[in-house]
């Protein structure tokens, strides 16, 4: 019976040139093929983001007078909707933890090199889209704590110079942060960042697929080639355990530790107390409070969001810089890689003092 | 009773409580999902409402009520006493007026017609309209759901 | 009855019991809808906060039950999925895979 639906659909589709594939793809195994596991990592949970981003946008309005009484009416009304939402909120966490972690493995295995560049800058933008994803879906409950920190956070890009005000007023959809803002962040949230993750994300997998996975640069120079398991089944096995643990864990968390609500957000208060941005903007934000007011005759501000933005641009082109990956500016590099975790996390720890 | 040969291979057997235990597992995910797509939708079980607001109904007219999310109607008669019934047509849900002039309920939907103690006397409707029990209590008016031994 | 069919009934019959089993241990967190409001701590006009979390004691047996349940779901899955893995890695061993035409 299954083999005659297989057929009935390979005959229309042409899948067994997928399944094929699928069957004769190989992971090698060494020492460093843990980190093999963080891209499915990633894309498990935004399949759970996107499940219960489903469900929460059946009730949940993105107007100015609804937002936070519809995000209360799902955490006391819905049957089992604090859970949803619970899960939705901690996933994306899990998911932009994996994504640097994910990056950090690349970039230290210096998995970026020829041919691979493009599924480096790929990579970089599906990062840039994953943060604003989360930057987006902060401010939809519309409580004080999250209106505020939006209201940080769309006021950083003025600093930079010629285009910043322009660039926060196409993000703020005006000169301050109002009910536009809201609808605007919804609709970038819900439609828009969904269609350009899909895009990049399949340009990134096929990429993935077509160069097959990649070797650390100590097994690049070996005649033979090291031992390797099909993809199906053996691989996706052992992914499978590592779906369920993470499954459990994230589940067990959103039940146990579920974020709270707090009050509607008033345009004309002051900011709250405790205002600070989620915990994978903290290094960034933190740079920028230790900047001092003025460099020379330019705002401190400006100086700061400048150098992120040059050391993002850095980022993108890594695999472009690291050309001589085994001497000694390849080692600088990987040693800029745990320099920057390090920094990051002083910075993410000094930020929550 | 010891059977000649095994019911199923060891493959099998492995096969099949892996993925049944899997299909549960997921099922159980489905649940709180289904709760969630589908809450519970619950009438009021009463409605209070001020009596002052329709003490002073003229005879043979009708006047509004929110019953939960639906339409509520409050009937006063010619001898001065009220109904109550669920404004919506036991057709297809369409919310009904009525003609004081003809002492018929109304469905424009299709054409659907109630005489004025909500009984279905031409069109679609397959069912009388839903009768409320009313209560006059002092200043208040309760309307609650018929009881079964009626009222 | 073939094999395939026996396997079959097997499955469904592990699906069944599981899906009933796990069916009447959830069955706890279906009140959550009743009186809300009342469970509500502080009923305020405009509360401070709003926590999520269960509502009432039934739903919180409930989500202690479910916990329980997708740990053990967990490491039972755990445990076959490393059967299948042994399996799948010793046929791997015997160039079965290379070997499979079809």
């Amino acid at each position: 019976m299954k083999i005659g639906i297989r057929s009935w659909l390979d005959e229309r589709f042409g899948l067994s040139g997928i399944t094929d594939f699928l069957t004769k793809k190989t992971v090698p195994l060494h020492r460093h093929t843990i980190w093999y596991y963080t891209g499915s990592a990633i894309l498990l949970f935004f399949a759970i983001q996107v499940i219960t981003g489903f469900m929460l946008v059946l009730y949940y309005k993105p107007t100015l007078e609804m937002a936070n009484e519809s995000v209360a009416r799902i955490m006391t009304e819905i049957p089992l909707g604090w859970i949803i939402r619970s899960v939705h909120s901690w996933s994306a966490s899990f998911m932009i933890a994996f994504v640097f972690v994910h990056l950090l493995s690349i970039w230290i295995a210096k998995s970026y090199r020829r041919p691979r560049e493009l599924t480096w800058m790929t990579g970089v933008m599906l990062l840039v889209v994953s943060l604003l994803f989360g930057f987006t879906g902060y401010l939809l409950p519309w409580d004080d704590l999250s209106f505020s920190a939006t209201k940080v956070g769309t006021d950083i890009p003025r600093a930079i110079p010629v285009v910043g005000a322009w660039v926060t007023k196409l993000l703020r959809g005006g000169e301050d942060v109002t009910g536009d803002t809201l609808t605007r962040f919804f609709g970038i949230h819900v439609c828009m960042l969904p269609v350009f993750l899909f895009l990049l994300l399949a340009v990134h997998i096929y990429l993935v697929q077509k160069q097959g996975m990649s070797l650390p640069l100590e097994a690049e120079g070996r005649q033979e080639k090291p031992k390797e398991i099909p993809f199906w089944p053996n691989f996706v096995f052992r992914e499978m355990i590592v779906w369920l643990l993470l499954i459990g864990i994230l589940f067990t968390i959103a039940i146990f530790f579920p974020p709270s609500l707090h009050k509607v957000a008033d345009v004309m208060a002051p900011a709250p107390e405790g205002i600070r941005p989620e915990w994978y903007f903290l290094f960034l934000f933190q740079t920028l409070k230790i900047f001092p007011a003025h460099v020379l005759f330019v705002s401190g501000e400006t100086v700061a969001v400048l150098l992120i933005i040059f050391a993002g641009i850095l980022f993108f082109f890594l695999p472009v810089f690291d050309n001589k990956p085994t001497q000694v500016k390849g080692k600088m590099i990987t040693l800029s890689a745990y320099a920057l975790v390090l920094y990051a996390l002083i910075m993410s720890v000094w930020g929550l003092l | 009773m010891k059977l000649k040969h095994s019911l199923f291979t060891r493959r099998q057997f492995l096969n099949g409580v892996l993925g049944g235990w899997l299909g549960a597992f997921l099922a159980s995910l489905v649940y709180p999902v289904v709760k969630f797509i589908f809450p519970p939708y619950r009438e009021p079980d009463e409605v209070i409402l001020s009596f002052s607001d329709y003490k002073d109904m003229p005879r043979n007219s009708v006047k509004n009520f929110a019953w939960g999310s639906k339409l509520g109607l409050v009937k006063r008669n010619d001898n001065g006493t009220y109904f109550a019934f669920v404004g919506v047509c036991t057709h297809l849900d369409c919310n009904v007026t009525y003609m004081s002039e003809q002492r018929k309920f109304f469905c424009a939907c299709h054409d659907g017609w109630y005489d004025e103690n909500g009984v279905n006397i031409g069109g679609p409707p397959p069912e009388p309209l839903r009768r409320l029990t009313l209560i006059i209590a002092g200043d208040e008016l309760i309307i609650k759901k018929e009881s079964p031994e009626g009222l | 009855m073939t094999l395939k069919r026996r396997a079959t009934l097997l499955f469904l019959f592990t699906f069944l019991f599981q899906v009933v089993w796990a069916g009447t241990s959830l069955c706890y967190p279906q009140q959550a809808v009743e009186k809300k409001e009342a469970s509500l701590p502080q009923k305020e006009e405009t509360p401070e906060k709003i926590v999520g979390a269960p509502q009432n004691v039934k739903e919180k047996a409930g989500i202690w039950v479910f916990v329980a349940w997708m740990w053990i779901s967990v490491f039972v899955l755990v445990y076959f999925l490393r059967l299948k893995i042994a399996e799948a890695d010793r046929l791997h061993g015997i160039r079965f895979y290379s070997l499979k035409k079809d």
